[in-house]
């Protein structure tokens, strides 16, 4: 096997037990919320933004993983349509438009992010760039993903070219 | 500027690019083209497209409904169905079609229904005598129900970009998910009446209807909840979905105890790669609407609408067709996250309530997952009963006909929709 294939096995591995530990600590956040304010009546002043800050990190990390199992919305109606040859090319260049523009929201979110060093959220006073980083890396990991899939499908021969959308 | 939003979007997306990144990506082309705006607009944009708590109770659903399929409740909701309409004639169809009816209140996505009750429902119901593909068909059309009958997700999502109440359209969406289930039985009494399917079933005995209702209350209880602690003011949407996270954790390893530690990693996984393709949408559209406004394209369409009619009944007639067209080839949640910050506004304006325009958006899409080419309830039918594509569209023609009769009953008579929300004081 390439070595590069073995990066979305790597990456899946690591972030099945990051998404779970996430997703965790969202449920315990929310329902710790809702225990502190109707049953305490204490209600926490950090927990929705702590909480809104775990959901977009865990659809920035997961975003990439649904990625690589083509399981993003789109339209398959027309590269269904189309002979095998013509949708391996078109295949790859949709791969290649997302790395594209995966690598401006990399540069655009580290700028983005390094920005705002000095600004800190309301609730929890976090570092802002902490939350804004999501985005970028979120992009780095689709980024990894549509490159190892455009690479790999390089080799393959046109009918193995499969869409690369769920409907 | 407006030609060539539409352009590029339409080629984006007809090339196959994710939807999210088509709407992305044509953001992207359209800023290049202004010239003077700094590009970190796109991370900035997305960022806060999702950082939104209402929006949490996405995740939330999924991953309730998630727990609940894996805790093993579809049995549970078929019993409690055939005990109430399982002697009708058509039985097993009806069934189906009930079941789906009480799934919509745990599950809120379609395409879940669809693949949980069609594997066991659509061999049930070959074994009874029903043509294989009539099986799919009511499978299929019936799954259009679960996103209308709250908790829904669509329906949190078209809230969310609408700005209109999440417990408002929760209740508004009652009747009309009623009334598309009874149509599709009496569609199905029709046609199970003339090609004699199934046999008959005798009516069930006072004992097995009391002991499938008590089976049953565990997952029924689910909405209750959710729609009891939204509604008396006690809860948000969000804390009201988290609750149920709870409560399906709870039954599923503290009363049915089928539930296991080790699959909870799975179970969290694969609800959180879900909602990532939502929020994934959400977060490039939000990309993509900042264009929308700033190029003032929901007013150009609002006056060519209006130039058109100035009507709001003949504005809703040539809104449907519009989204019935769109439903067809564009997957629901995704073009509700594009077309209602359009639309919402224009309906507004001719002076239709926002409850009642949402639930019309919603639904007329939902009936996207039954038409094809792209209706992906179809598709998830094909596979899970092994029919052919084609004879399933033609076999679910009269389904789709007696929901679009629904949809236009909800749209010319507002009451269906709005007598509930009325009566809970959401105005």
């Amino acid at each position: 096997m390439k070595a590069y294939l073995k990066i979305p096995i790597f990456l899946h591995r690591l972030l099945l037990p990051v998404i779970f530990l996430l997703g965790a600590s969202m449920c315990v956040v929310v329902l710790a919320q809702v225990f502190f304010r109707y049953v305490l009546s204490l209600p926490l002043p950090w927990s929705e933004e702590l909480a809104r800050y775990l959901m977009i990190w865990i659809a920035c990390l997961a975003a990439s993983e649904a990625y690589a199992n083509g399981s993003h919305v789109g339209v398959n109606l027309i590269v269904d349509a189309t002979p095998p040859g013509v949708r391996k090319i078109m295949i790859l260049a949709i791969h290649l438009a997302v790395c594209i523009l995966m690598g401006v929201i990399i540069f655009q979110g580290i700028v983005l992010s390094l920005a705002l060093t000095d600004q800190i959220s309301p609730a929890m006073g976090l570092p802002m760039v902490w939350p804004y980083l999501a985005v970028p890396t979120g992009a780095g990991l689709i980024f990894i993903q549509s490159a190892v899939l455009f690479l790999k499908l390089v080799q393959e021969p046109a009918s193995a070219a499969k869409t690369c959308n769920a409907e | 500027m407006s030609v060539a939003i539409a352009i590029i979007l339409v080629i984006t997306l007809s090339a196959g690019i994710p939807v999210a990144f088509a709407l992305a990506l044509t953001s992207l082309v359209i800023l290049l083209m202004i010239g003077d705006i700094p590009l970190h607009l796109i991370p900035q944009r997305m960022f806060t497209g999702i950082d939104s708590f209402p929006l949490m109770a996405v995740p939330f659903f999924i991953l309730a409904g998630e727990l609940m399929n894996c805790a093993g409740i579809t049995q549970r909701i078929i019993r409690l169905s055939k005990a109430l309409v399982g002697h009708i004639r058509g039985g097993l169809a009806h069934v189906n079609i009930v079941a789906s009816m009480f799934f919509a209140g745990i599950s809120g996505s379609a395409v879940a229904d669809t693949a949980a009750l069609g594997s066991i429902l659509i061999p049930a119901m070959e074994k009874d005598g029903y043509d294989k593909t009539f099986s799919a068909a009511v499978t299929a059309s019936s799954s259009v129900i679960g996103p209308i009958i709250p908790p829904s997700i669509p329906v949190v999502i078209y809230a969310l970009v609408a700005s209109v109440s999440i417990g408002g359209l929760f209740l508004a969406g009652i009747v009309p998910g009623i009334l598309i289930g009874l149509g599709l039985m009496g569609v199905s009494y029709v046609i199970s009446r003339r090609n004699n399917y199934g046999t008959k079933h005798p009516m069930v005995t006072m004992q097995e209807l009391i002991a499938s209702i008590t089976g049953g209350i565990i997952p029924m209880l689910m909405p209750i909840i959710i729609l009891g602690g939204i509604l008396s003011g006690i809860f948000t949407p969000t804390e009201a979905a988290s609750i149920a996270v709870a409560y399906a954790i709870i039954i599923g390893f503290f009363v049915l105890r089928t539930l296991k530690l080790k699959d909870m990693p799975g179970i969290f996984y694969r609800s959180m790669v879900t909602t990532s393709i939502i929020l994934t949408v959400m977060a490039c559209a939000n990309i993509f609407s900042w264009i929308l406004s700033t190029e003032m394209i929901p007013q150009k369409i609002a006056q060519i609408l209006t130039s058109i009619t100035r009507n709001p009944w003949m504005l809703l007639l040539l809104i449907n067709i519009l989204l019935l067209i769109v439903g067809c080839y564009l997957e629901g949640l995704a073009a509700i996250v594009i077309l209602a910050p359009i639309l919402a506004p224009i309906a507004l304006q001719a002076g239709i309530d926002p409850l009642h325009f949402g639930i019309v958006v919603v639904m007329n899409l939902m009936i996207g997952l039954i038409t094809p080419p792209l209706g992906l309830c179809l598709f998830v039918c094909c596979s899970v009963a092994k029919v052919d594509f084609i004879k399933l569209v033609k076999v679910s023609a009269p389904f789709v006909l007696v929901e679009i009769v629904a949809l236009l009953i909800v749209t010319y008579f507002p009451q269906t929709v709005l007598f509930i929300p009325h009566l809970f004081g959401y105005k």
